[in-house]
């Protein structure tokens, strides 16, 4: 008798493990999106936020006058139905798609996107990204308070569907930047209903109170738990819109995300844990992504450190790192050796510079540069944050110097605030780096070793590469422009400010559900166009 | 009884106030702001973020501005989530907090007593059990020493 009971018992307790109907299941018939979006958002403000959680949620909250297309390529049309440049490249009119809403009803203008634009510029809302519009005329003068006339800013109502934009230069890239949330609208009675222009902290960004123009608009938000958006009947495109409703959850534990990735919670993953990568590659892991990205893992050089002045022992640190071996045996998820500091393929630009393995020569420039074993070259110190993946590159690179060039590496690691104000101030020699690109262009890279950028931090400077990069941003022809974009990495690469080491790429989990998620090289993917259909 | 109660109530007032100066002053000291970032603003946007948030005031103001504001119950904006404020923050995960202390000390008190009877009735058995137990719930592990320090406690007393 006592032993039926048990039976009976277990049979209820396995019943319990059978098969159940998990979300991404019931996902078929809802159309909810199930997204794994790695830690709480800071906010939902898109001239105030910072950061690619926030990207994700914006993305299918407002739009800009552009957005993203598809696969990588030119960006479509999104507020703005069709745009016009004028010949020498200065003057962009928006015709603005007269059926766009907000999502209260009221209709998307000219003016919108004036005020909006007003608003990232003005000094006192601490906006982060007001140089995105820095190629407007006057808009750097309105941002530092020079002139305090925004009439005076490249940026102008014709009518009430027509918008008139002057830049400073040709700016190629322009188009491509509008799919960046600085530049998108926000709705000017919603956010003064709840604070003045310039309220960092306005309540307007709250369910309920939230208005802007996307695919979707927002539901709920419980903090650290969720945040629910549905669709936006009054969006332009509703019709498009195949998602009912969209989820997000911030789970900052990657091995958490990979768990209720495989339990059927979520349809895409933040990331993967880069010690599960080697194994689902090697499984052949389905859901495995692992897709082109626009970003660069490089060690800058502190040029003002009386060791790294010469650029022969630059060199001879670069020539002696097999980039090879460090993907294969150290990263081992895809990643791309990198012999250039942009990105190749970036919207079609092709590097040319190269790099070589040669340990040979790296040890003849060390020689010529005067060390030698009676001169052994002085201890070299690796900073990078503290960081599992971080350290292990930096013990194969410490490998690497030791082996071919005799010197001597320590590795210091730092917490993450005390590594950026040593890089910060310069009290580094060989400092870890990442960046990835904000539109698709190589300008977003290139810029960024010119002399004053904040970001350059090596101590670099060099005019000529300075006036390249000007020059080509200031060339409206796109050929000819790459071609003094190339002639600048030359010059960056033979003067070896930092070393390239590999191209990122994004490595994450997608549900074999999910349609219309293309690989993007800024990983931006429109919800407008993700549908969910089972095989 | 009484007494004591409010004793101790009062002495926690000095203790709180130099703990909050203290951590404010440490957190100043250390290096770093709240607004760096792999990609470093520009100094003019560092300018207004730190006008935003009233960080360009002397230390000085800032700590009365803030030891104001504790006192009130206002612990200024987030800055890392704009558009939330601090209290609101705490306001939030506090139910919670409180949820799981309530759980955790319950269970403490119920298996605390017990085990701590057992202890005081069969001595050897609460120690050959703690360091040979097989057991990898946390519970136990936890409450165990829990349990022999509440019910020592009661043994001792009674």
């Amino acid at each position: 008798m006592k032993i039926k009971h048990f039976f009976l018992l277990l049979a209820f307790v396995l019943a319990g493990c059978g098969k159940s109907i998990s979300p991404v299941d019931s996902s078929i018939e809802s159309g909810v999106f199930h997204f794994g979006n790695g830690s709480e958002p800071q906010g939902i403000d898109p001239h105030v936020v910072t950061g690619v959680p926030e990207h994700h949620i914006l993305i299918s909250l407002c739009e800009g006058l552009t957005i993203p297309n598809l696969n990588s390529g030119g960006n479509l049309p999104g507020a703005a139905e069709s745009w016009t440049v004028s010949d020498d490249g200065k003057e962009y009119i928006f015709n603005l798609n007269k059926n766009a809403k907000w999502s209260n009803g009221d209709p998307v203008t000219a003016s919108d996107f004036v005020w909006s634009w007003m608003r990232i510029l003005t000094a006192s809302l601490g906006s982060q990204y007001p140089d995105m519009l820095y190629y407007l005329e006057g808009a750097e003068e309105y941002h530092t308070g020079v002139t305090s006339n925004f009439d005076e800013v490249g940026v102008k109502a014709v009518d009430k569907y027509t918008l008139k934009v002057n830049l400073k230069n040709p700016t190629p890239f322009f188009i491509g930047m509008l799919s960046h949330y600085s530049t998108w609208p926000v709705h000017k009675d919603t956010v003064l209903k709840h604070g003045a222009i310039d309220d960092r902290n306005g309540q307007w960004t709250r369910p309920g109170n939230f208005v802007c123009n996307g695919p979707f608009q927002l539901k709920s938000w419980e903090l650290n738990n969720k945040i629910v958006v549905e669709k936006n009947p009054n969006y332009w495109d509703a019709e498009k819109v195949s998602l009912n409703e969209m989820h997000f959850y911030p789970v900052s534990n990657v091995m958490t995300e990979d768990r209720m990735f495989r339990a059927g919670q979520l349809h895409v993953t933040s990331t993967l844990p880069s010690q599960k990568c080697p194994i689902y590659i090697e499984e052949n892991n389905p859901d495995l992504r692992i897709d082109p990205y626009m970003g660069q893992y490089f060690y800058r050089l502190n040029i003002d450190n009386p060791s790294l002045k010469d650029v022969r022992v630059r060199k001879a640190l670069a020539f002696s790192i097999d980039r090879k071996l460090l993907v294969e045996k150290v990263t081992k998820c895809g990643q791309i050796p990198a012999y250039s500091f942009t990105p190749p393929g970036s919207n079609g630009y092709q590097p040319d510079t190269n790099i070589p393995f040669d340990p040979e020569l790296a040890k003849e420039l060390l020689n010529d540069a005067g060390y030698s074993e009676s001169n052994p070259f002085p201890k070299l110190e690796i900073l990078f944050n503290t960081n599992e993946d971080h350290r292990k590159l930096a013990l194969a690179i410490q490998q690497m110097w030791q082996q071919n060039l005799g010197i001597e590496v320590e590795l210091v690691n730092q917490d993450w605030k005390v590594y950026l104000s040593r890089e910060m101030v310069g009290d580094f020699q060989v400092s870890r780096a990442g960046w990835i690109g904000d539109y698709e262009d190589p300008n977003t890279f290139l810029d960024l070793m010119r002399p004053n950028r904040g970001n350059n931090k090596t101590g670099w400077e060099d005019a000529n590469y300075d006036s390249i990069v000007e020059r080509a941003n200031s060339t409206h022809d796109q050929a000819q422009r790459y071609e003094l974009l190339k002639e600048a990495e030359r010059i960056l690469i033979d003067n070896m400010p930092i070393i390239p080491l590999y191209t990122y790429v994004r490595s994450y989990q997608l549900s074999p559900d999910v349609k219309g998620y293309n690989p993007h090289i800024l990983d931006h993917h429109h919800p407008k166009f993700i549908y969910l259909e089972r095989d | 009884m009484i007494t004591i109660f409010f004793k101790r109530i009062l002495l926690a007032i000095p203790v709180l106030f130099a703990v909050a100066s203290i951590t404010f002053f440490l957190i100043k000291i250390a290096p770093g702001g709240p607004f760096d970032a792999d990609k470093a603003v520009s100094p003019q946007v560092l300018k207004n973020l730190n006008e935003a948030y009233n960080l360009d005031a002397s230390n000085w103001e800032q700590y009365v501005d803030y030891m104001t504001g504790l006192v009130q119950g206002n612990l200024g904006p987030s800055f890392r989530f704009p558009g939330r404020s601090v209290t609101e923050m705490i306001a939030t995960g506090l139910p919670v907090t409180f949820e799981l202390a309530f759980y955790a000390i319950l269970i403490a008190l119920v298996m605390g007593v017990f085990l701590g009877v057992l202890a005081a009735l069969k001595k050897k058995y609460i120690f050959r059990f703690y360091p040979n137990g097989n057991c990898n719930d946390w519970h136990m592990r936890s409450n165990i020493p829990y349990g022999t320090l509440i019910g020592f406690n009661f043994w001792n007393k009674s």
